[in-house]
């Protein structure tokens, strides 16, 4: 039986506002295996992005566990679970969070640059993912210059950089017209199906549509 | 890739990088010009008493080393026995006094010294030559009184306070003019033979105000002061060490000054560096999370804004170095106008140690100076700060 590359066993977080617990995962349970694609739904504040968090070791619960490729993210030193999402891991996110600065290649280097990856290597990756998601024209602009669908998948590449098993995507079409929300959905369906495991909080419909499994989180509770 | 965040970081807001690292340059070049004057005056006038090459002074016990009316008898012999001394290479006696000088343009209290002629380096002529077998003036009294090389001037060790005319005077005529080292600015200086000035002062015993002493090379000028100040009890010997920790415990108000401005020099640049850099860590708190989320580890987060620091001071110290260069002149010129200093001498001086203390004091405070923003990265919480991002 292989592992699964997250697993909740009861996990739940609770936040202190003023003083006052306020619970937005309560007892969840769930696994995704490897190169599964999953959606995550649900109306705001039922804990997509909290669940999405603890299952990208960013958070970690309050009670129960989360187990990241096997192991529990709590017990994990800071360091070991930083090169965990740096070597395993790929996150996406609504505001894309691309660095201003920087060109759409510079922003896809620097996942491998903190690996470590040989320059020459690096050049070759850079240039396999920009015409992955079709920005191999743009890959001198910065994110200033590029449209929102245009960052969402300098975004993508960045999170394929070094060539994760699971990719995290928190409403990757949130901010994006109906048609650059396609696309991107086009693109994590073709990731899915190079085997690498998806799992995507969203309130669009057609990108729920392309997942294998809908989970659907209400008041911090899976329904 | 720390190093290349931290510089593409710097260039994104280009206009307030300019506008940090020149306020840092202004407070570097404080912080250098303080490093200078702290020792600048000390140091330049331990070059110049080494550029005259005599390391020891022998003055009377309880006299000051470089200021005395106190005349030491003998100190013909002193000199001899002193020259005896297998380290010594001269031993020489040099007189102190005032005289006035009268020329066609008037008559003008000068400095005197009376020199032997084995004594070099304290005048430099026009000639070329540096030593004194006649009457030397210097340019400000020739000027004064109206002279020139081969006039003849009288000299006058008093003037009597009834009658406004010289006492003892004798006439001498200019063997040169020249400039003499440690001339206050205007002062009129003038140098004769020491017997000569011994006679014109009705001097008997051969008296002179000091002995200079010149060691071999290689010999420790403070053995020589040891083995003078035993063999003459009533003498006190300095070496240049000596008479710098003299000038040292004299001008310790110059090192309190400079201690207190480069505080404030480095407190400005620690805050401008701190108020800048948390601004824009604030600025970019979901940028740190992002980078954070996707592989980029705590300390390495607190090293990306530390490193920020550190560029900023690596950038602005050359140009602060440059800056307090160029200040010091004008502000060296305004204290050598004081009256009173040499002209020989400088209170901002350049001097490896001073560029040393600059810069390290400079990185230390830039990388002081990030270490709260840096501290803002290292905390950081992820997911709260993404959430808070999208909200």
């Amino acid at each position: 039986m292989t592992v699964p590359v997250v697993e909740l066993r009861d996990g739940a977080r609770t936040y202190q506002f003023d003083g006052t617990p306020v619970a937005a995962l309560r007892g969840v349970t769930m696994q995704v295996q490897a190169g599964e694609f999953v959606a995550i739904v649900g109306p705001s504040g039922s804990g997509k992005s909290t669940l999405l968090h603890l299952m990208g070791g960013v958070d970690l619960p309050t009670s129960g566990e989360v187990l990241l490729f096997g192991d529990v993210t709590h017990r994990l030193r800071d360091v070991a679970l930083t090169a965990t999402r740096l070597r395993r891991l790929g996150f996406i996110f609504q505001r894309f969070f691309l660095l201003p600065m920087l060109t759409a290649e510079e922003n896809i280097i620097i996942p491998m640059l903190e690996a470590g990856v040989a320059p020459a290597e690096r050049t070759r990756r850079v240039a396999e993912l920009l015409e992955y998601v079709r920005l191999t024209h743009r890959r001198r602009h910065v994110p200033g210059q590029l449209s929102g669908g245009e960052m969402q998948r300098v975004a993508i590449a960045r999170a394929l950089a070094n060539r994760p098993s699971l990719l995290l995507a928190d409403e990757p079409t949130g901010e994006l017209d109906q048609e650059s929300g396609s696309e991107i959905g086009r693109l994590l369906q073709r990731v899915h199906h190079e085997g690498v495991a998806v799992v995507v909080v969203t309130h669009n419909a057609e990108i729920a549509s392309l997942a294998d499994r809908t989970l659907v989180l209400r008041d911090g509770r899976l329904a | 890739m720390i190093w290349f965040l931290a510089r593409k970081n710097l260039r994104r807001a280009a206009s307030r990088t300019v506008l940090l690292i020149a306020g840092v340059t202004v407070a570097g070049a404080l912080l250098f010009d303080m490093s200078m004057l702290s020792g600048g005056l000390e140091r330049s006038f331990g070059s110049a008493l080494g550029r005259l090459g005599y390391d020891v002074r022998v003055v009377l016990r309880g006299t000051l080393p470089l200021s005395t009316d106190a005349l030491m008898p003998d100190a013909q012999t002193v000199a001899r026995r002193v020259a005896a001394h297998p380290g010594v290479v001269l031993a020489s006696p040099v007189l102190a006094t005032n005289l006035y000088v009268e020329g066609p343009a008037g008559r003008l209290a000068a400095v005197t010294l009376g020199l032997r002629p084995e004594v070099r380096g304290i005048i430099h002529l026009e000639s070329g030559r540096d030593t004194v077998e006649g009457l030397v003036l210097n340019r400000e009294l020739a000027q004064r009184i109206g002279v020139s090389m081969g006039d003849t001037v009288q000299l006058s060790s008093r003037i009597d306070p009834q009658t406004g005319r010289p006492g003892r005077t004798s006439t001498a005529r200019v063997l040169a003019i020249g400039d003499f080292a440690f001339d206050l600015r205007a002062q009129r200086t003038v140098a004769m033979p020491l017997a000569d000035l011994q006679h014109l002062l009705g001097l008997d015993g051969n008296p002179a105000s000091f002995v200079v002493v010149k060691t071999r090379p290689g010999v420790d000028p403070e053995s020589v002061v040891r083995r003078i100040v035993a063999e003459f009890p009533s003498l006190d010997a300095f070496s240049i060490a000596g008479l710098l920790h003299q000038v040292r415990q004299q001008l310790r108000y110059f090192e309190h000054f400079s201690t207190i401005l480069t505080g404030i020099s480095l407190l400005v640049a620690f805050l401008l560096i701190g108020a800048v850099l948390t601004l824009s860590v604030g600025e970019r708190l979901g940028e740190l999370a992002a980078l954070r989320a996707v592989g980029l580890s705590r300390p390495r987060a607190v090293l990306l804004v530390l490193l920020e620091g550190v560029v900023l001071s690596a950038v602005s110290t050359p140009l602060a170095l440059a800056v307090g260069g160029i200040i010091s002149r004008p502000l060296d010129a305004i204290l050598r106008a004081t009256p009173g200093i040499p002209q020989d001498l400088h209170f901002f001086v350049m001097s490896p140690e001073a560029v040393v203390r600059t810069v390290l004091l400079l990185m230390i405070t830039g990388t002081l100076g990030a270490a709260h923003p840096a501290w803002i990265a290292g905390r950081l919480n992820i997911a709260a700060t993404l959430h808070q991002e999208v909200q």
